[in-house]
This record gives C-alpha cells, structure tokens and sequence, in this order.
C-alpha cells in the first residue's frame, strides 16, 4: 500500500497486514523482525479483544505512533531535563564509564559506553541492533513471543526502540546502566522494547526511567522488557514510572533465567498513571536458579490498577519471592493477583510472596488475592498478605511533634516503604524520595 | 510565659465525665507536679488539653493569654505546647535521626542536616541514650525505659514553652533516673512550665518541684509544695482528698 495511506487517522487497533508490512520497511529492518510482527498481527486477528487492553490502545492513532517515531518532538535538553527529574545525570554516569541513553518517543538520542564496549558489551538501540548483531535474531522475541497474550503481541506488533544490552561471559558491569523513556507527545503508544542478555556469570544493574515532560492528556505505555539469564549470571532490573496526565501504563516483561545458580530481579516503582495493568514474569529454568519481582506504588486519584506478576518454576531448588508494596490513597482501587507456580520438575522449589498495603482514606481500596500453584508435592510455596491503615493515635502523635496531617501522612508512607526502598541502588532511593515528596506534599 | 486553664472539664466520646473542674494558672517558669491515684484522669487531662480527638474539652486553654483551645494538635505544638504522651507509639520505617533532625530544624530554626543532627545526638546523651539509637527506627523495639527518654529528647527538641510529661519516669531504672530529672530540670532552666505527671516520690531526690498538685477522682483536691508529696507516702491519696471535702 502507498505511504500516503499509511498517515491515515485511525486506530491501532485496526491495522491491516500491509499497515505492517509497511511499517516495517520505512524502518529498513531485516526480514526476520517483519515475519515476527505479522505473528503478532495474526494472533491479534485470531483471538477476540481483551476488554480490559483494546479500548485503551484502540485510542492511540496510527498517524501520530508513526509521526513520532520519525520526528521526536523533544529537543534533547527537555529530554535531558526530564530524565534529571528521575535522578539520572548523564555528566555523572559518562564519568562513570556507564552507559546511558535517553530514548524520546521511542528513538535513542544518547547513548554512552566507554570502558564496557572493549569488554565486548553492546549496548545500543533496539533499532540498530536487529541490524547489527545476529545475536539479537537468537533471543528477541522468544521470550516476549507474540503469541504470549494480546498485550505481548501488539507490543511486538508495535515496537520500535528500545535498547539491546549484551553481557558477555564473566563481565561484572559494578555501577548501573540507566535508560530514559519519555512519552513527549499527546496520544502516542510508547512501545520500546528492552532485550537484555547476560551471558554466564555476568552482572548487570539496569534503572529504566518511563515519564513525561508534560501533563498528557493520553497516552499509552506498551513497553516491552525481556531478559534471558545465564549460569551464575545475576540482573537487577529496577523501573521508575512517573508519569503526568492520563497515562495507560501496561508494560510486559519477561526474565528467562536460563542458566544454574541464575538470579533476576524486577523491581517496579510506580507513581502514577490513570490505569495500570503489569503482569512481569520470571521464568526459572536453571536449576537453583532465583528470581524476585517486587513492586514498591503509590497508587491515589482515581487510579484503577491491576497487577498479576508471576514466577514459574520448571528446575528443581530454584527459589523466588514476589513482593508487592503499595499506598492507596484516594479512590484508587489496587487489585493484585500474584502466583507463584512449580510446575512438574521444580523439585525443592522454595517460594514466599508478600503483599503489604497501606490504604489512606475510605474510598481506597485494594484487593489482594495471592495464588500459588504447584505440580511438585514437596515444593514449599507461601503467601501472607496485610492491609492497613494509619490510626488517628499515629497522627495524634506526630501532631504533638508539630507535624500537620499531610506532612504525618507522608512521614508514615516513606516509613512503610523505608524497608524495601534501602536495599535499592542509592540513585533509586534518592529519586523514589523526592518524588514521593512531591507525590504527598506538593513540593 | 504564663498558661492557665481555666474550668476545664474533659469528657469521653461516651460523655462519661473524666475530669470534673480543673483550673490553674502558671506564670512562671517551673515544674508543677500532678500527682494522683490510677485513673484519677490526668492523661485525659493533658490529652484533652492538647486535643484528642477522643475527649471533648470545656473551659479555655490560655497560652500567654491568648486562647488556643480549639487549635488543631499540630498547631498547638508549633505555638510552643507539648506533651510527652505516658505511651509513645512506634513509627515503622521512621528513623530517629530523620524524625529528630525535622524537629529540630522546624522548632530551633536550624538549616543544616549536620547541625540538626549533633543538636539530636546531644539531646540523646542527656537522657543517656548512646548514638547508635539514632539510625534505628523512632520506638521500634526499644524498652519502656528507653521509650520513655527518648520520648522526653523529642520534647527537648521542640523547646517547648509549655512541656506536659506524662509519666516521663515510669519504667526508667534508677541509675537512668537522675538523667531524666537532669533533663526535665533543663526544660524549666531554659524557661518553660512544665507540669509533670508522675506516681514516683523518689523522683524528688533528683529534683525540686516548684509546685505539687493531687488530683483525684477528676479534680485537685490538694496542692502545696514538697510536703505534700510526704504527706502522700504516709497516708495515701484517699486520705488527702477526704480531709479536703473530695469524695
Ligand atoms: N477514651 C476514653 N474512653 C473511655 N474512658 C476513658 C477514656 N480515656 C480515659 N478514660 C477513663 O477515664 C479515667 C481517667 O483515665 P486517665 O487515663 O486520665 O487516668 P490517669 O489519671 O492518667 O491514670 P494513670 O495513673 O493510670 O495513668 C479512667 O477511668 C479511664 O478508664
Ligand atoms: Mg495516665
């Protein structure tokens, strides 16, 4: 079809194959990433929408997803102002000899690695790296596959951008990388997709940044995130989100840790969007291999949020623990569905998942249902689960030490968030502070 | 400084009558001495008078002559009035640093962190708590004597003008004990009224109250000086208030 067609107002929700086939060629990508976008298309067209998913994205037009992907608006200074507001500093990380990269609608602007690249670390844009690099053919989209779910698929429908961090064997990256997504433009579907492979015995910290420079009346978030994990290898992956405006956050992601005595961790520190549906899974395959996901949110306004993250066991004394930790303040409803899952050869599995909420005000509210499955008998899977909330005695108290409401309200949030945030790398604490402070006290 | 309450009676949400008519005028800086039985209603005294929610207050709060009863908690405080509540509560993830270093900076006007948090470390050795409390979290886990002094530091850290302690000694050993009166003592050098509630004379082999109160039944039935306070060890408080025509 002619390219005049394709910058046609309408949904994304209804593109036609040769929308893609498109697509994918103004983009000069191999035919691999083509054929595995048109698997997406496919499922989306054999499978009835998700009521909970469609309508949302079926609000983002073709035209502006494309306009933006070929004309970032953002001059790099915004973008550099707004990725300082998630507390990264790219003086800071150059004279780290760490990578950074600010990505604005989707194409990366920045990107810095020194020392690591003669050690054989990529790190580089999603774009040019499918490319690049034959490595990228092996693992993208195996783990995130575009027949996973709707979601999953029109990600990979979708997706363009994004970075490809390689880790090769043995190499310890100390200080983390830092990535910045940032939705400059009203309406658009931001689909950056993250592939991450350690190779055996490497280590790497990765702190991704999702926000907006401005309050925006809509977008959506459909960012995609996966990782594959290798023996002895350790990922911790930590994800700030704050957005402004009306916001529809609904990333996937996805770790394989593939490799024995493997660990990954996903840490998800959400601040705001008007709704937002995760369902992060980790995939335990190597045997004693590890995995956390654990989620840290302020969720208030009318914010409606469903989170469903997932471990699966398939090795045997593979152990895992899923944490979610969250305030609900104003009308903002939370429900939460985590599962731990051995499935048949997770012999030994151990596993504990913890839900702890903290709801302020009667109109909040959060659902927590957490689920455990298991194909092994002697697998010992755990869940506890507590809601509460802040007794007049506590603010009483703290008014005696001359603190107003607001200003108790968030002494006590930041103290029921304390245990989980201090474990988190300094640059996260500091920012995951301040923008609490902004999020509860206005400054 | 001057604080008076004037005919206040304290009642519970159930309207039971708590405190029956209580009014007393302080002018000057001291330490004024509310002694009484168990339940007399002297917590729900300071407590009404610094606004629980859970007690409704009559009469009037005057605080340098101006009428601060029906000022929010937190107002009151920043005003200069504040209690050492006889149960301190934990503060979950809070530490005692960041709690005292806030204090501080609000009600001693002090900037810097560094500065907020000597004047904290300070503090705590008055009371003889060692540095290491400062980075654990705010009454989390610590001993009814440890809550107790570092529940009258976070007082000493607002400077207050008016200091209600309410059983700052109970549960505090005896050789924490002078430490404390040294540090309530340090409340009145540095000028303010303190009216403190205590069930234990051997506090006063520390420290010379200025004024002693008994209160019994939700009212003052006796007041004198250190006297009294023997009086109290011989015969008991139901003596004292039938002499005085309590019921
Ligand atoms: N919120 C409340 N609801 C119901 N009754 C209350 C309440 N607060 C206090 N009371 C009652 O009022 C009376 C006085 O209690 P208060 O705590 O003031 O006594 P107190 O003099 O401080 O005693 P103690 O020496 O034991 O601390 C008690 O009988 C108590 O049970
Ligand atoms: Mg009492």
């Amino acid at each position: 079809m002619s390219g005049t067609r394709l910058l046609e107002d309408r949904p994304l929700t209804e593109l036609s194959r040769d929308d893609i086939v498109e697509f994918s060629r103004r983009r000069k990508e191999p035919e691999w990433v083509l054929r595995r976008r048109l698997e997406a298309f496919e499922y989306l067209r054999s499978t009835p929408p998700d009521p909970k998913i469609d309508p949302l994205i079926e609000k983002v037009t073709y035209k502006v997803f494309i306009e933006s992907l070929e004309n970032p608006v953002l001059p790099t200074e915004e973008a550099i102002k707004a990725a300082e507001r998630l507390g990264v500093k790219p003086e800071e990380l150059e004279v780290l000899a760490s990578g950074f990269s600010i990505d604005v609608d989707n194409v990366v602007v920045k990107a810095v690695l020194k020392y690591f690249e003669k050690k054989g670390v990529i790190f580089t844009s999603m774009d040019e790296a499918v490319k690049r690099y034959p490595v990228v053919k092996e693992y993208a989209f195996r783990g995130l596959h575009p027949q996973l779910n709707r979601k999953t698929a029109y990600h990979v429908m979708l997706w363009a951008g994004g970075p490809f961090i390689y880790v090769p064997r043995g190499v310890k990256i100390p200080q983390p990388l830092q990535g910045v997504f940032i939705i400059g433009r009203e309406g658009l579907g931001q689909t950056e997709h993250t592939l991450i492979v350690l190779e055996e015995g490497a280590e790497l910290h990765w702190i991704e940044g999702c926000t907006t420079p401005i309050a925006l009346r809509y977008a959506v978030h459909l960012g995609g995130l996966e990782a594959f994990v290798k023996n002895n290898a350790k990922l911790y992956v930590a994800s700030i989100n704050n957005w402004l405006g009306e916001v529809h956050h609904m990333p996937v992601k996805r770790a394989i840790v593939e490799g024995d005595n493997a660990y990954a961790e996903l840490t998800s520190i959400a601040f705001y969007s008007t709704t937002s549906h995760t369902a992060p899974r980790i995939d335990l395959r190597g045997r004693k291999s590890r995995g956390v996901i654990q989620n840290i949110a302020l969720y208030r306004d009318k914010q409606r949020v469903h989170s469903a993250p997932l471990i699966r066991y398939e090795a045997p004394e593979t152990s895992a623990q899923i944490l979610n930790r969250t305030v609900v303040k104003d009308e903002a409803v939370e429900e939460f569905n985590g599962m731990l899952y051995a499935a048949r050869g997770a012999k030994g599995a151990t596993g504990f998942m913890s839900c702890n909420t903290l709801v302020i005000g009667d109109k909040a509210k959060s659902i927590t249902v957490p689920a455990i499955g298991t194909e092994e008998k002697d697998a010992e899977l755990s869940h506890e689960a507590s809601v509460g909330r802040i007794s007049y005695e506590k603010l009483y108290y703290l008014a005696l030490m001359g603190f107003d409401e607001d200003e108790a309200t968030w002494l006590i949030v930041n103290g029921f968030f304390e245990p989980v945030i201090n474990k988190l790398p300094i640059d996260v604490q500091i920012e995951v502070k301040k923008i609490l402070e902004l999020a509860l006290l206005g400054h | 400084m001057t604080f008076e309450i004037q005919k206040v009676k304290v009642y519970t949400s159930d309207g039971k009558e708590v405190v029956k008519e209580v009014s007393l005028c302080l002018v000057k800086p001291g330490i004024y001495t509310i002694m009484g039985p168990n339940g007399a209603g002297k917590s729900s005294l300071v407590n009404a008078i610094m606004g629980h929610q859970s007690y409704r207050l009559e009469g009037r709060v005057l605080l340098e002559g101006e009428d601060i009863t029906k000022l929010p908690t937190h107002e009151k405080a920043r005003k200069g009035i504040t209690l050492a509540t006889q149960m301190p509560l934990e503060i979950e993830g809070v530490r005692v640093a960041e709690l005292l270093s806030r204090i501080i900076k609000r009600f001693q006007g002090v900037d810097k962190t560094d500065e907020a948090l000597r004047i904290a470390r300070e503090l705590l050795g008055l009371v003889g708590l060692s540095d290491s409390i400062m980075s654990r979290y705010f009454m989390v886990g610590m001993s009814g004597g440890e809550r107790k002094r570092l529940e009258l530091a976070r007082v000493l850290a607002q400077r207050p003008r008016v200091a209600l302690l309410d059983e700052p000694d109970s549960g505090v050993d005896v050789e924490s004990m002078p430490l404390v009166a040294k540090a309530i003592e340090k409340l009145r050098e540095d000028g303010a009224i303190v009216v403190l509630i205590t069930h234990q004379p051997r506090l006063f082999k520390h420290l010379e109250p200025d004024h002693v109160y008994v209160m019994y039944n939700g009212r003052i039935v006796a007041e004198g000086g250190l006297d009294l306070v023997q009086l109290i060890e011989d015969k008991g408080y139901t003596w004292i208030a039938h002499r005085n025509g309590g019921r």
